[in-house]
């Protein structure tokens, strides 16, 4: 099944003088996890951002080069950042909850989208996400205790329920279990497998042992460059590129 | 004299640093043994010794003699004519001042002459022994720390422990402002309470204010001390104030934070900073000359009565000299709400609005109140403004176009009028107590709200 | 997982087209907009504000840029002052110097008579003018005898005048010859072959509308009165009690015909074509230009008037053409300067007279309570004096004592009492801080009102708190690092901070110190309660002197009455803000040159 999802095209980013990312192109495939690896600095943060525009919120951030999303060119003057990103959710590697309570998290995003016409309906919304975020029974009984006082792995799928409740298509995850415990990332990884059968999801690890986990492709960048992107089991397996062998190996990164 | 004198310490103090570090080097070199401490150390050692000996009775002396000088005057002065006033007699004893000077007096007559004999003699001792005294101590300190000088003299550890109590004794300055002005305010205080038997309900509820104009005999009388037209007054005009900064200093906070580039910011601070650095004096020019004709020619051409002296105009104006207050402490708040919440939202598909609205502001809640309650307290201890444009007449109505007037310009009033000093002072620092204990309050609750703020982020 | 499969609709991929905004969207976007455009407006309302408020400070003191002299030749008549060349310069300089200045426009000015008019000319000439040339003499007796040009400081309504402030002197176009005749009563009969006094009967008759709707309000005010007596008669309840109240009411009614009937008079006789209207002093004032002299119109036709002389003129005028017409839009009774002044003054500057210099007195007098005399210079030295106070004492106090809390203060009870206090401090209200130095510095010390000495202690305390805090900021942002580098060499403690931590945080100190001292130097409201309000005429030499300081001097000025010293607040307004824009200047680039990340 390739049904690609997002197409992107000679990307560049500058920010003011630092070309961060050079020449970058990729297609992502939709129902797939796509993980994104390389050395610290190499640009992922930053071709993740792209993708659904949060590079616009910095000043003296640039983008060149065509990303195309279900065929249509998210940097086009006529696309609104603000539907896309209603479209391609995303979860940082801190957990970030409003200082709001567990339900107004949820509700946030359906609510400004107007997606819900009446309570019962947002109720059922917010359900639903907090169940596919894998957080529903640790929090069903104090929907109103305010989402700073979970846990950080509790904090951390929040976001993601918060992120599911908008209905994106794709869900980019930058480092979502960095701020976790084995245990909640456990959950989170597996929250992640389920999450592809409705979208396309790319995350940004550190963990090679988390990309092999849970990606079925992979992308490795360094100082910038797309050095190498194909099937997880191959590139962990057999890479073509030498520095992606290095930096499998721990040698590089 | 007294400055000669003032000088002469330092100067003393660095001859003694010389010679004392001198003599250390010359023990060390002569016994062939290290010092403890190094020369300069014992220089040191001297040097803030004779420092603190010479200025210390020099001070002491200086507020002592005059302290001394001047009550023992007035009470001849005020021996000779028991009829008149701390006023005229304080006018007699300048006079004397200026015969003894030489310099030009508004009137001689005997008693004048005979003080200002009195005040010559005692000054030229007062000057004499302030000078002997001075100068003996710092020899016989010189002397002392010099004859203390061995090789095993911890002279640098003695020093730094100076300097270090010395450090400490000016921090604590601010305290002893504090207490001065709590003992100050509250001695009149309590005076005035006394003047009106402890009726302290007619004080906060009566509705007449006119402290003046019942005085008899220490008395006062206790109906024409309500400060609730006064009260009126300052709240008006705050509240007025705080619709005009409140708003304004906001959305301006809001832009420069979310919306504006480095570039406008660039512009947009200074120009604020330039408004909160004018002083308030100018601000009340501003008012009288250009705010309150504009405002009464506005109200004329559509029919309504606005006096030349209104609330309005000097609310209106105080709104504008808080504006800056409120954005820059609100920019601040604002700035410090973490980017990731931001991020947060605008992945969701919030537009900025949404994401300020909804997240930014409310996270940033107790941090904006404060900087309200903080604006508020500056409104109300605010004199100048009010002085110049608000009105004098202590006019209980809830009508801003006309004139009201305060708490801050009925200090002034009271203290700067013509009604002797010593009747005027109770309602004045009476108001000014009440006014001292309104704006700690509403510091502290600010400086909760702050650090309520500041633990939630930082 | 089964119930979570169960929660997703369809596993078939979801394709939503980003193209083409939605109403819903649209209106979330025009929300946006709506925020930005408060933000932009309130910026805007801010830097508005900021705008009018320099610029009409700016504006009005141009008014004090210049005043005006009388130039006019002086005899120095030694009879009359009564002293000689070889008098003692003190009896020369008490002699009657005004009564010459005043026979010597008496002599211009013959015409001025009356006890009025002869003040009215006195008045054209600053009551400081005569100390001047007493000085000016008693400094060159030589000079006794002569006649010297010796420039006469302008009163500030000539000054006031010579600005416009009261208006032009419009020049009326005029077509016909002028005859001028006096009469046996002195008073003077003027026509012209033309009508070229219509436009001044029609700005005349003006005056006829504002008095006939002046009649008319009260006449509604009777109106008003008929009625309530009416509704009184109504209630009335004994009978003796009604007709009283009916017979208030006839009243009334008649004073209410009689207003209507005089101000229909009165709008009849505007609306007429012709008819000899008099000007009076609530009129503009009509003045006629001939014979070498001015002429000032008391009634006027068309193109007759009557007149009376105001300098003099030489009569008959029979069908002259070589004449002006002018008017005074602002009546008389309205403005402070006289239409004699105005003749006179008019007359002196055709002579070349009266010239206007740069006001140098400004910079380099005291205070006066004449506007023209007045000077900002006391005012400056005086808050020389008060900041090299508060400087001398705050600075000192707040560096060491924020190197205490800073560095060395243990973190217990106490210091953490101390910092509250500070913080609470800061917030108190100036006036606060005034009463402090009332009843401690004045009272209880004993110390001098009005001086220096106590308006700087007092604004010392006041801005400690604001040194301490900025000092504070300045200590914690040297990095640990030096500390640690420095006592690991070996330095004590003491040593550490003085020599390595406090030059690097000095620029900020320095910085948070000229702020904390700007904010001194504009603060009046404390000063007040100190006594440095009163009027001192010398500029002080110490810090036990009386004296003022620059705020205190706008505030007392703003609030006398002369009009021309409204320009002169506004000038002592610019020289305060000049010294706070240069303060500021030099925060501001200490801050950009040491600005140090680290
Ligand atoms: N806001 C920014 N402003 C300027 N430069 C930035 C910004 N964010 C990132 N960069 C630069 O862009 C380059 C790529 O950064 P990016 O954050 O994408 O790296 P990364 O691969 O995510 O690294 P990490 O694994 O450490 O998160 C770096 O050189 C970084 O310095
Ligand atoms: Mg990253």
């Amino acid at each position: 099944m390739t049904d690609v999802k997002i197409k992107a095209k000679d990307v560049q980013v500058y920010y003011g003088d630092n070309h961060a990312i050079k020449d970058v192109s990729v297609e992502i495939e939709n129902n797939t996890v796509t993980a994104f690896i390389g050395p610290s600095g190499c640009g992922k943060s930053t071709f993740l951002r792209c993708i659904n525009r949060m590079n616009d919120t910095i000043d003296v951030c640039r983008v060149e080069g065509d990303i195309l999303i279900d065929g249509e060119d998210i940097y086009d003057k006529r696309i609104d950042p603000v539907q896309l990103r209603a479209k391609v959710g995303m979860v940082f590697q801190k957990p970030n909850p409003f200082p709001k309570s567990i339900y107004d998290n949820v509700a946030y995003g359906p609510k400004i989208h107007g997606m819900s016409r009446n309570k019962a309906e947002l109720d059922d919304i917010v359900e639903r996400a907090l169940r596919r975020g894998a957080i529903w029974d640790e929090v069903k009984d104090r929907l109103d205790a305010p989402g700073t006082g979970l846990s950080g792995g509790q904090q951390q799928r929040l976001c993601i329920a918060r992120a599911i409740a908008t209905e994106p298509e794709v869900l980019l995850m930058d480092e979502p279990c960095s701020a976790l415990d084995p245990i909640a990332t456990a959950q989170v990884e597996e929250l992640i497998d389920e999450l592809r059968q409705n979208y396309a999801v790319v995350i940004v690890t550190h963990s090679m042992q988390q990309a092999a986990r849970v990606s079925q492709k992979t992308a490795f960048f360094h100082l910038g460059n797309l050095v190498e992107y194909g099937d997880t089991p191959k590139i962990f397996t057999n890479p073509e590129d030498s520095r992606t062998e290095s930096y499998i190996t721990g040698r590089i990164g | 004299m007294i400055f000669a004198l003032f000088v002469f310490v330092p100067v003393a103090a660095i001859v003694a640093f010389y010679v004392s570090q001198q003599h250390a080097n010359a023990l060390s070199s002569a016994t062939g043994q290290r010092l403890h401490s190094r020369p300069q150390h014992h220089g040191m050692h001297s040097m803030l010794w004779v420092m603190l000996a010479g200025w210390g009775v020099l001070l002491v002396l200086t507020v002592l003699g005059e302290t001394l000088i001047h009550r023992t005057l007035i009470g001849r002065v005020s021996d000779a004519l028991p009829d008149d006033g701390p006023l005229q007699w304080n006018l007699v004893l300048s006079d004397a001042r200026s015969i003894a000077q030489g310099t030009v007096a508004s009137s001689t007559d005997m008693l004048r002459e005979q003080i200002a004999s009195s005040f010559s003699w005692m000054n030229a001792t007062r000057l004499w022994g302030t000078a002997l005294a001075t100068i003996g101590a710092v020899a016989a300190v010189a002397w002392w720390t010099y004859q203390q000088i061995t090789i095993e003299l911890r002279a640098r550890i003695y020093a730094e422990n100076m300097i270090r109590r010395g450090l400490a004794v000016m921090a604590t300055v601010a305290v002893l402002t504090t207490i001065g002005i709590v003992l100050s305010l509250i001695f009149e205080t309590v005076r005035f309470f006394d003047a009106i038997d402890w009726q302290l309900h007619k004080f906060l509820f009566g509705t007449t204010w006119s402290p003046l104009s019942g005085v008899f005999e220490g008395e006062m009388d206790a109906d024409k001390v309500g400060i609730v037209p006064l009260f009126a007054g300052t709240l008006m005009i705050t509240l007025i104030a705080m619709l005009v900064a409140v708003p304004i200093g906001l959305f301006a906070a809001i832009y420069l934070s979310d919306f504006a580039n480095q570039r406008v910011r660039a512009v947009v601070k200074p120009v604020m900073e330039l408004l909160a650095g004018i002083p308030t004096v100018v601000y009340g020019f501003f008012a009288v000359i250009t705010v309150a004709p504009l405002l009464r020619d506005a109200g004329k051409a559509i029919g309504v009565p606005i006096a030349s002296e209104s609330a309005l105009a000097a609310g209106m104006v105080m709104g504008i000299m808080i504006i800056p207050f409120i954005s820059s402490l609100s920019d601040d708040v604002i700035n410090s709400v973490p980017q990731s919440l931001r991020d947060g939202s605008l992945s969701l598909g919030a537009t900025k609005a949404e994401t300020i609205r909804q997240v930014v502001l409310p996270a940033a809640l107790p941090g904006i109140v404060s900087a309200i309650v903080l604006g508020v307290s500056k409104a109300i201890g605010e004199t100048m403004i009010v002085v110049m444009a608000a009105g004098q007449g202590p006019n209980l109505t809830g009508n801003p176009l006309e004139a009201m007037t305060t708490v801050t310009v009925q200090i002034v009033a009271l203290i700067t009028g013509d009604i002797e000093a010593k009747t005027a002072a109770g309602p004045a620092f009476t108001l000014g107590f009440t006014l001292f204990v309104m704006t700690l309050l509403m510091n502290m609750l600010a400086q909760r709200l702050v650090a309520r703020f500041r633990e939630a982020y930082d | 997982m089964a119930d979570l499969a169960s929660n997703i609709p369809d596993a078939a991929p979801r394709r939503s087209s980003l193209a083409g905004g939605s109403a819903r969207l649209r209106k979330r976007r025009r929300a946006e907009l709506r925020l930005k455009i408060y933000g932009i407006s309130a910026i805007g309302i801010a830097a508005a504000a900021l705008i009018t408020l320099l610029s009409t400070v700016v504006f009005q003191a141009g008014g004090a840029l210049f005043s005006t002299y009388l130039d006019k030749e002086i005899q120095l008549d030694t009879e009359f002052l009564g002293v000689t060349a070889s008098s003692d310069p003190k009896v020369i300089r008490r002699a009657d110097f005004d009564g010459l200045i005043e026979r010597g426009l008496e002599e211009r000015f013959p015409l001025a008579t009356g006890r009025q008019e002869r003040r009215e000319l006195h008045d054209l000439v600053s009551g400081g003018a005569n100390f001047e040339l007493a000085d000016h003499v008693a400094a060159n007796p030589d000079l006794l005898g002569q006649s010297i040009n010796f420039p006469l400081i302008g009163s500030d309504t000539l000054d006031l005048y010579k600005q416009g402030a009261y208006g032009q002197l419009d020049r009326q176009p005029v077509n016909g010859l002028l005859s001028v005749s006096e009469l046996e009563d002195g008073s003077l009969a003027i026509s012209t072959s033309a009508n070229d006094f219509s436009d001044a009967l029609r700005q005349v008759k003006s005056q006829l509308y504002v008095d006939a709707d002046r009649l008319r309000r009260q006449a509604s005010r009777q109106e008003n009165a008929i009625r309530v007596y009416g509704e009184r008669a109504e209630a009335a309840e004994t009978e003796e009690e009604r007709s009283e109240q009916l017979a208030a009411q006839d009243l009334a009614r008649e004073r209410r015909d009689a207003l209507i009937a005089q101000a229909e008079a009165l709008e009849a006789r505007a609306d007429g074509a012709g008819g000899a209207e008099e000007v009076d002093d609530e009129n503009v004032s009509l003045f006629i230009k001939a014979g070498g002299g001015w002429i000032r119109l008391t009634e006027v036709n068309r193109a007759e008037a009557s007149g009376e002389l105001l300098t003099r003129v030489t009569l008959p005028i029979e069908d002259s053409e070589a004449w002006s017409f002018r008017i005074m839009e602002l009546p008389e009774s309205n403005r402070p300067f006289s239409d004699h002044q105005i003749a006179w003054a008019e007359t002196l500057n055709e002579a070349g007279l009266i010239e206007r210099v740069f006001n140098t007195r400004f910079f380099t007098a005291a205070d006066s309570r004449a506007p023209e005399l007045a000077g900002i210079w006391g005012a400056v030295v005086g808050s020389f004096w008060t900041m090299l106070v508060t400087f001398s004492l705050t600075f000192p106090v707040g560096v060491l004592g924020a190197i205490y809390l800073q560095e060395f203060a243990p973190r217990n009870r106490f210091t953490d009492f101390i910092e509250v206090n500070i913080n609470n401090l800061a917030a108190v209200p100036s006036i606060v801080f005034g009463l402090l130095g009332l009843a401690v510095f004045l009272s209880f010390f004993g110390m001098p009102r009005s001086a220096p000495l106590v308006g700087g202690i007092v604004l010392a305390l006041m801005t400690l708190p604001t040194i301490i805090i900025a000092s504070r900021a300045a200590l914690r942002a040297v990095p640990p690092s030096i500390r640690e580098a420095a006592l690991g060499v070996g330095a004590s403690k003491v040593q550490a901070v003085f020599h390595h931590v406090l030059p690097l945080a000095m620029p900020g100190i320095l910085t948070g110190t000229i702020i904390g001292m700007a904010a001194a130097l504009g603060e009046t409201a404390p000063l007040l309660l100190i006594g440095m309000v009163a009027f001192i005429v010398e500029v002080p030499t110490g810090i036990m002197d009386n004296a003022t300081v620059l705020p205190v001097q706008v505030f007392r000025w703003s609030d006398f009455p002369e009009r021309a010293f409204e320009a002169k607040t506004a000038a002592a307004i610019c020289v305060l803000l000049t010294f706070l824009v240069v303060m500021n200047l030099v925060a501001i680039i200490l801050r950009r040159k040491f600005e140090r990340r680290w």
